[in-house]
């Protein structure tokens, strides 16, 4: 999966997506959990990563699935008590769907190659792309940055709770600084956001990400129209 | 033929202000030479090279009047791509130089600026690598990369677009004289072999003795006060350099009257130190002892581990052996307590302000520590504190306004207002000149004969070291050995 394209991949995922929020299917839920995982698989992602992003995903699973089984149209309720049982697994499996799909996309991309794929295949300006990867890159300075600002207070005596916005404040200020720096050290290279330049990567669409997105997106919407209710 | 002409520039950073950064400043650089621009801190030669290289106003601030050519052109009918081709820039703070995160990839990044044919790329990076003997580095982080490694890279890139000039803001800041040596001869191979204008800011004047054709002394607000200054003839202005406070070669003449050491304050005994918990030992088997009623120097070249040997002392590290602290294991003192008696100064003390205000800067750390104090007895504390460090007139000031010499007072002041005797300083002359560095020597060195303090500095500067320090040690391997006690 890391040699798909990116870009190719952002807008399948985005597609599938969208997909699952117009349907109300576990089929298709799950048609997507079992694929976006055996994709996983064959390229190999770090399951302790999956398993990270999974435990943010659960909660919001479990409160889903609670909230539509305790709180469904009385009505309802008062009828039968399986639709609103279908009801919250469709909604819970909803869930893992949409947390499957964004890891799927997330543990098999290099982001620096998603940048430069932006930018030949979905045409994103140059001075934006590579502000972001500017700024991507500063990330272990200002964590650095951080640290020693929450040092700074603690040495003149704050009691500082793990959630304290006020060294963050601190912080901001420097890395604005930092900013203007960095843009116009970029600028003293001779980068010009809308000028002529060469690219060393570019980033190629071939057969198999063709493929891959018609395959995937064609696959999920059989299902959608196949069974688009849940069959009761 | 003229490389570089400006004439009657004036500039200033905001519409509003009216104080004016550079006002009627004019230089010409001839094609071809190396040119060290001196002047202290806050005179306005960093921004004076920011103008004559383009990058303002076009980022910032307001050019009223003045032209600029560069090689016969004009600055302002250049893209940036043009400019980079004539003249290009490397910043003081190396840590800010790079978009990318490692040096092929910034190399490439530049070559692709200007629109450098692709099949070629590759090898071009790797030979301007090899010319700053940086090929083993191509693949590293740059940001595990020490002070002095970044500022070679940024030295790559900088040549990348094979510029004909190339301007240089105080390069040697916060690396070791060695490194700097370095770093100057192969700059002065680049102007031999390819006739390379080279102009450089600085305060210290004696990096580069034997290589600079030619040394110009600015003013205020960017004027030139004298140039023609060459080594030959730099004792004439031995008395200038003195009075604008520019670091004289040999101006901090060792005094002879040590200060007696007192009662000891710190402790080590076979102390290791790691940089993390899994990486390899940084320092090990240390033992020594650091006493109150004198000033200390740890000399090391960069990247040797001071700053991780005081973030030891503040309990921010793991280690192992015993530290004591006025006699106490360091490993049983609760962090409270520690910073009562312990601070810090940061190599980049704008890291550390933690109001938006000078006065307030202050009375925040009187309140935290001196409870006792009433409102009132605090405000007046703080005055007379901060007279005392003539920062009063910048008591409405934003900490993060102030110059880096007052930065640094502020930052001393606010450290010490709460009663503390040990005091920890890293790197205390980088980015600033050799007044402001004297001013606050000078100023710590009587609070430690009155006050009994025990004050440890760490620096490159061996000048430094002799001047202000009562015993010296030196990090050597991974070891702290004594130099002078």
């Amino acid at each position: 999966m890391s040699k798909v394209n990116p870009s190719i991949k952002a807008v399948t995922v985005l597609i599938c997506g969208l997909f699952i929020s117009f349907s109300y299917s576990p089929y298709l839920n799950g048609y997507v959990i079992i694929t976006c995982l055996i994709l996983m698989a064959g390229s190999g992602v770090k399951w302790t990563s999956a398993g990270k992003i999974l435990i943010p995903a659960t909660l919001a699973a479990a409160s889903l699935f609670f909230s539509a089984l305790f709180h469904t149209n009385p009505d309802q309720i008062a009828a039968s008590s399986t639709p609103s049982v279908h009801n919250a697994v469709q909604l819970e499996l909803r869930i893992y769907a949409y947390s499957a799909l964004g890891m799927l996309f997330a543990l098999t991309t290099d982001s620096e190659e998603f940048i430069y794929s932006l930018m030949h295949q979905l045409k994103l300006p140059p001075k934006f792309a590579y502000g972001v990867l500017a700024a991507y890159h500063l990330l272990p300075a200002m964590k650095r940055e951080y640290a020693s600002v929450r040092l700074a207070y603690k040495i003149k005596g704050y009691h500082l709770s793990p959630f304290s916005l006020r060294p963050v404040f601190s912080m901001l200020v420097n890395t604005m600084h930092w900013s203007e720096n960095v843009a116009m050290a970029m600028e003293s290279k001779g980068f010009d956001g809308d000028g002529p330049r060469s690219y060393f990567l570019i980033p190629e669409v071939r057969w198999f990400d063709k493929l891959f997105f018609i395959g995937y997106t064609g696959g999920t919407a059989v299902l959608l129209f196949l069974f688009p209710h849940f069959p009761v | 033929m003229k490389f570089l002409e400006v004439k009657n520039l004036n500039f200033r950073y905001f519409q509003q202000s009216k104080h004016l950064i550079l006002d009627n400043a004019s230089l010409s650089i001839e094609q071809g030479t190396i040119t060290v621009i001196l002047g202290s801190s806050g005179c306005g030669k960093s921004t004076l090279a920011a103008v004559c290289a383009g990058l303002y106003p076009d980022n910032g601030g307001e050019l009223l009047s003045g032209t600029r050519t560069i090689a016969g052109h004009d600055v302002d009918s250049m893209t940036p791509t043009e400019r980079s081709r004539y003249l290009s820039y490397t910043f003081q703070n190396p840590d800010l130089q790079f978009c990318m995160d490692t040096l092929r990839k910034e190399l490439i990044f530049c070559l692709e600026n200007h629109n450098y044919p692709r099949e070629h790329m590759e090898n071009m990076a790797e030979e301007i690598a090899r010319r700053f003997s940086m090929e083993s580095f191509l693949d590293r982080q740059l940001s595990t990369l020490s002070g002095g490694e970044k500022q070679k890279a940024a030295l790559c890139c900088a040549l990348a677009s094979q510029p004909r000039g190339i301007l240089l803001d105080e390069p040697f800041s916060n690396i070791d004289p060695q490194t700097s040596s370095q770093i100057i001869d192969l700059l002065k191979r680049q102007n031999q072999e390819h006739k390379t204008t080279i102009i450089a800011i600085d305060h210290h004047p004696e990096h580069w003795l034997d290589t600079a054709d030619e040394f110009i002394l600015l003013g205020e607000k960017g004027c030139i006060l004298k140039r023609g200054i060459t080594k030959e003839n730099m004792t004439n202005f031995r008395e200038l350099f003195q009075e604008k406070g520019i670091v004289y070669p040999g101006i901090f003449s060792s005094f002879s009257n040590a200060l007696k050491a007192g009662k000891t304050a710190i402790s080590l005994e076979n102390v290791s130190i790691r940089q993390g918990e899994k990486q390899d030992i940084l320092l090990k088997h240390l033992s020594h002892t650091f006493s109150y009623g004198q000033i200390t120097a740890v000399i090391s070249p960069s990247g040797a581990g001071k700053t991780t040997l005081f973030h030891t002392f503040l309990k921010q590290k793991h280690f192992d052996g015993s530290i004591k602290l006025d006699g106490k294991e360091l490993k049983k003192i609760k962090e409270r307590d520690l910073f009562r008696s312990i601070g810090i100064v940061f190599q980049n003390p704008s890291e550390q302000f933690t109001t938006t205000n000078v006065f307030t800067e202050i009375t925040e750390t009187l309140k935290i520590w001196r409870q006792e104090l009433s409102e009132q007895e605090r405000q007046k504390e703080a005055e007379q504190l901060l007279k005392e460090y003539s920062l009063w007139s910048y008591k409405n000031y934003s900490p993060y306004m102030l110059s880096q010499g007052q930065q640094r007072r502020l930052a001393v002041l606010s450290m010490l207002c709460g009663g503390q005797k040990i005091l920890l300083l890293d790197e205390p002359t980088y980015g600033q000149d050799g007044r402001s560095t004297i001013t606050i020597m000078e100023q710590l060195r009587k609070k430690v004969m009155f006050e009994n303090l025990c004050v440890i500095f760490s620096t490159h500067d061996h000048q430094l070291a002799n001047a202000y320090a009562d015993t010296i040690c030196a990090i050597k391997g991974k070891e702290l050995v004594n130099v002078k006690s």
